[in-house]
């Protein structure tokens, strides 16, 4: 077996960043070999690499016996490594056809049109399905369809290697089943497949071979049996169990509330275009309650929370201590007493920490800041001695911690955080969900979105499942952390979330 | 198949083009008097140098604003090979190799550069070339200009001139379209479209743009050398650096990428406003509202709203890439 | 010797201030929306014309009334063009937006000859020509006033973007406009005053050299390109930068048409542009563009 594709050593760093480290990896010829991994992980990074978009700060890439380091992007797609492209990337002003010969343009003539390329076409079209619509301008094929001339695209080079970057983002069951077909077939006519997937029935499905990443290095290599089994990936994806055990009893369980609505989701619908990522979601929060909203990537938490803060546009009704929000603009929310922290923080990175505080109470009489900025310092001490740098110096821990002072700075009744862990160590993640628990004691109601399940489980009073866009399991936090359908819904096992 | 359908309509187009070139220099010389012939004459130029400016603004999607000075370099290195002796065919395509080569020069270090950096360049080297062509009294004469220059003794001729200047630009105007069906076409419209994906399918956007440029400046310097058979004297201000807007203009207003807005745009912003000199500030003012709004609501320009109306008398629509639609509004 | 080059400096500084007004409303807008304003040296020329065309000439205001007045006209039509030209725009590629403002400039070029005449209006302002001996060299008053008045402006923005709620709210916008909605800030009102304060900086740096040279309609044109160049050599998108780099343009086109050349001066200092695009497009305060993971 001989490896089409290989990496050694591959380390990426961005600034101060590292997102790969170390990663050596081999795709075996002819086999189906996907990446998968936890919010942040690096796979994107590594597609990048490996396509020639970015040239790796250490380390070598190999492709079909040749090095290709920084070949950049162009090249290798002549020498038959093709990729496609998360958010499908057509030439909107073309029809399908076209799309598909300005593809091939590699392979045919380069001033007539001739006919060999011309059956070439019509075939790869047959291929992936839409002989149909052939001639229908890119720019208004639904979401299916987009991913399949997406794929056309890259057939379109007669490739050896294609690399399929999350290519069932936003496709209904239907649409996945005939995407899966799709690979399949390829996989048959002798293609290698590298492949970067959230769904995991999908990657269990499909996969020869899975390769996990976390923290930008490999944690675990493997067939899809093995993988569901692996402790270390399920720790990385849900948390591990020990941790969460220490911390329940450190902290003890977030209040439950008096039981009033707070705030109240019904039937939320949030669709991007042609994609549906929330598909009529409903949940609650009551006063003073702590509630986790959990699922893997791309299962729709990000997506319904922006949709609560007014950030995108959405179908269904969100009430706010009774008031209707859906036709509020954002701004108009942390007046209402709701504040959002959001995905990977969004602090204003040119402004001090005492000026990310203080706009944080934009609305509130200049009075009040003093007083208020008092107290976020007592309840996070160490910004103390950083109140006078600038936010984006501060470490991911303290700029979590200054998120979370600057949206209390507005007194909210419910708090809403999006994946406040993300790329935070353990013991960093313990600390802030330490703070959380205090702050919900002291009154603030919490709707935390989170990606490591145990963790927020551990703290909360309830939680929520979300997979695919649709609630799979709710109830209690211990009954929910011991529902199967919530480690169905990170790996891919257990019931099917539909 | 579709190879075939794109050829017959191309033909057609051919046909269209030619026999409308044919009529309007029969029927121009009739209707029009001297002057107005002439500003007819600059029109064509003008179409000439949008045609250009298509390639590598509406096709590539690059800010060049250096289109005047290939205008001028084209008209001085014509102006200039003539009087070193060289035959009039030599002269000429020693200017366009000229041009192009500046554009190749210009256009390689400049790879780089997005969006308004690129505009501020090539705006930049505008502004270069005229101070050039005015202060290097040695080479240009400076600002006092060139006079009688041989040409091919059709200068002030302006009914004659209008036959050469129409084959010119029919020619010019076919070329593009026939580019722009072709291969090549679907190519750059892959650039303009999304460029990474276009990479991704292994088009080398660098060199593409390379060659938008060089084909941009080919054509500049092309209008260069009509200019100077057209009047046979020339002076530097008739390629300031300001009038690279005009021709912006004129290509945003016709339609982006389109050769038959390069053909309306021109005639929008140089023909119609002589006949309107009474107003013409408020028709300039109203072209660069125009502008505006064309960019904002309707970026294939009048052109596009030309075509539409046609659209519906076509049987078929041509299945290859058609130059004239561009799309501004793109999902991200 | 040297009075002859505290002269130069002067002057170029001078100049370089008017540039420098008009590179921090370029900055101001591009840290805002990502837009570049190519008219942003019309609404120099459409300051000047309002202030000597309309309020000195036909109405014989004072001048700091004529000022005040002037600045207020200026800074709603700037908020206007924040709803006219960047809100339709916002999610356009950049291409179209930048061909917008070349639109804007041409319009604006026209409605000027239209209001004012094709004329270029003569003020001399209440200094006229006099001038003042500094440092052993003699320069116009009008020189001074401008400096005073580009110090006296910064002095202003600072306490306004360090000290006041608006200005850090103007400040969190242009980071990321999304999140300072999240903070409750109404960001289309806040984008709307930058634009109308980068207009007033614009309409300023017109009152400021109207005296010094005629009123015509193309004089926006010139200047747009010259600190758009400066804005560049600064850095583009540091306020600092755009300060920098205005004074620092406006010496070097001082010195080194009197020092080199005065007819190739242009090709001198656009040519140093040139150059800092190809090795250094970040220029002296900006930040290369890092990839992105």
């Amino acid at each position: 077996m001989n490896a089409l594709l290989e990496l050694t050593g591959v380390t990426k760093r961005f600034g101060g960043l590292t997102a790969l480290d170390g990663i050596s990896l081999s795709v075996a010829q002819g086999t189906i070999h996907a990446v998968i991994g936890p919010n942040g992980s690096g796979k994107t990074t590594l597609f990048n690499i490996i396509s020639g978009i970015y040239v790796p700060t250490e380390g070598g890439v190999r492709f079909a016996g040749a090095a290709v380091t920084s070949k950049p992007l162009h090249q290798l797609a002549a020498m038959g490594l093709a990729r496609t492209f998360q958010n499908t990337r057509l030439f909107a002003s073309m029809t399908v056809r076209q799309n598909v010969l300005a593809a091939r343009h590699g392979r045919s003539h380069p001033w007539r049109f001739d006919q060999e390329n011309a059956r070439r076409v019509e075939e790869i079209i047959q291929f992936v399905g839409l002989a149909d619509v052939a001639d229908t301008s890119a720019a208004s094929l639904p979401q299916g369809q987009r991913r399949l001339l997406e794929i056309a695209k890259a057939l379109a080079l007669e490739p050896r290697l294609v690399l399929l970057d999350e290519p069932h983002g936003g496709l209904n069951h239907a649409e996945t089943a005939r995407l899966i077909e799709v690979i399949r077939q390829m996989h048959a006519r002798g293609m290698t497949i590298l492949l970067i997937e959230h769904e995991m029935e999908v990657v269990m499905t499909l996969a020869d071979r899975i390769t996990v990443l976390n923290f930008g290095k490999v944690l675990a290599e493997g067939s899809p049996a093995d993988i569901q089994r692996n402790e270390a990936v399920i720790e990385a994806y849900l948390g591990r169990a020990d941790r969460e055990a220490e911390l329940h009893t450190q902290v003890g369980r977030a209040a439950e509330g008096t039981g009033v609505p707070l705030l109240e989701v019904a039937d939320l619908t949030v669709r991007y275009g042609d994609i549906e990522a929330v598909r009529k979601v409903s949940l609650n929060v009551g006063t003073g309650e702590f509630v986790a909203l959990l699922g893997n990537n791309g299962a729709g938490k990000s997506s319904t929370l922006k949709a609560i803060a007014r950030l995108a546009q959405a179908s269904g009704s969100v009430r706010f201590a009774g008031h209707e929000l859906t036709k509020e603009p954002t701004e108009r929310l942390v007046g209402m007493g709701l504040a959002l922290v959001p995905e990977r923080r969004r602090l204003f990175g040119g402004l001090t920490v005492i000026e990310n505080l203080k706009i944080g109470a934009y609305g509130r009489p200049q009075s009040e800041l003093a007083r208020l900025i008092e107290e976020m310092l007592e309840l996070f001490p160490n910004l103390r001695r950083l109140s006078a740098s600038l936010a984006f110096s501060l470490s991911g821990g303290e700029q979590q911690m200054l998120a979370i002072a600057r949206a209390l700075m507005s007194r909210p009744r419910l708090l809403l955080l999006d994946e406040p862990s993300l790329g935070l160590a353990p013991l960093l993640v313990e600390q802030v969900f330490s703070k959380l628990v205090e702050v919900n004691r002291q009154g603030t109601a919490i709707l935390l979105v989170e990606q490591n399940a145990r963790m927020a489980l551990s703290v909360a009073h309830r939680g929520y499942v979300l997979s695919s866009g649709r609630i799979v399991a709710e109830g209690s936090a211990a009954e929910v952390a011991r529902d199967p359908r919530l480690m169905g819904a990170y790996l891919g096992h257990g019931e099917a979330a539909e | 198949m579709a190879a075939d359908a794109s050829t017959l309509t191309m033909r057609t187009l051919a046909i269209l083009v030619i026999a409308t070139a044919i009529l309007c220099g029969l029927l121009l010389p009739r209707f029009l008097s001297v002057y107005y012939l002439q500003v007819a004459d600059v029109t064509l130029i003008n179409i000439l140098l949008v045609l250009g400016l298509n390639f590598i603004l509406g096709f590539g999607g690059q800010m060049s604003l250096a289109q005047c000075a290939f205008f001028g370099i084209g008209a001085y290195a014509f102006t200039l090979l003539q009087s070193a002796g060289m035959p009039v065919p030599v002269a000429a395509i020693g200017a366009i190799a000229l041009s192009a080569a500046v554009g190749m020069a210009l256009g390689w270090p400049t790879l780089r550069l997005k969006g308004h950096y690129l505009a501020l360049c090539t705006l930049a080297f505008a502004l270069i070339v005229e101070r050039l062509l005015v202060n290097w009294e040695g080479l240009t004469n400076g600002a006092n200009g060139i006079t009688a220059i041989p040409g091919i003794g059709l200068a002030g001729e302006n009914d004659k001139m209008l036959w050469v200047l129409l084959a010119v630009v029919a020619g010019a105007y076919l070329l593009q379209v026939w580019i722009a069906n072709g291969p090549l076409g679907l190519r750059i419209r892959a650039l303009r479209d999304d460029p990474l994906a276009a990479q991704a399918v292994g088009v080398d956007i660098s060199r593409l743009k390379i060659m938008l440029f060089v084909i941009s400046a080919a054509y500049g310097g092309l209008a260069g050398i009509c200019y100077v058979l057209l009047r046979g004297y020339i002076s530097p201000d008739v390629f300031s650096w300001q009038s690279t807007f005009s021709y912006l203009a004129m290509a945003v207003v016709g339609g982006l990428g389109s050769p038959l807005g390069a053909v309306l745009g021109a005639i929008l912003y140089t023909f119609v406003p002589e006949l309107l000199r009474f107003m013409q500030e408020y028709y300039f003012a109203v072209f660069g509202v125009m502008v505006i709004l064309v960019i904002t609501f309707l970026p294939t320009g009048l052109s596009g709203l030309v075509l539409s109306a046609f659209r519906g008398l076509r049987r078929r629509e041509k299945s290859y890439a058609r130059s004239d639609v561009t799309h501004h509004e793109r999902a991200a | 010797m040297l009075q002859t080059f505290i002269q130069i400096v002067l002057v170029g500084l001078a100049v370089g201030a008017a540039y420098a007004l008009v590179a921090l409303g370029y900055t101001l807008i591009w840290n805002a929306v990502s837009l570049v304003n190519f008219a942003q040296g019309d609404l120099v020329m459409l300051g000047a014309f309002v202030s000597v065309g309309w309020l000195a000439n036909r109405l014989g205001m004072p001048l700091w009334l004529n000022l005040v007045t002037m600045l207020v006209i200026l800074g709603l039509f700037g908020a206007g063009l924040a709803w006219g030209i960047y809100h339709p725009l916002r999610n356009a590629p950049q291409l179209s937006a930048i061909v917008a403002t070349l639109g804007l400039s041409m319009a604006l070029q026209n409605i000027a000859v239209i209001i004012w005449g094709p004329q270029p209006l003569n003020f001399a302002g209440p200094l006229g020509t006099t001038s003042v001996h500094l440092f052993g060299a003699t320069i116009y008053a009008q020189y001074l006033v401008i400096l005073a008045a580009l110090a006296a402006m910064m002095a202003i923005q600072h306490v306004l973007f360090r000290h006041t709620a608006l200005g850090r709210a103007m400040r969190a916008t242009a980071q990321d406009a999304e999140a300072a909605r999240l903070m409750g800030i109404p960001t289309a009102r806040i984008i709307a005053f930058i634009f109308a304060y980068a207009t007033m900086l614009a309409a300023l740096a017109g009152w400021l050299i109207a005296p010094l040279s005629y009123v015509s309609s193309d004089m926006g044109v010139n200047l747009s390109l010259r600190a758009f160049a400066a804005t560049i050599l600064g850095g583009f998108g540091s306020i600092p930068g755009a300060l920098i780099g205005g004074l620092a343009f406006g010496v070097i086109e001082s010195a080194g048409s009197f020092y080199i050349s005065s007819e190739y001066i242009d090709v001198i200092a656009f040519g140093v542009l040139i150059a800092v695009l190809m090795f250094r497009p970040q220029g002296i305060f900006g930040e290369l563009e890092l990839e992105r993971p």
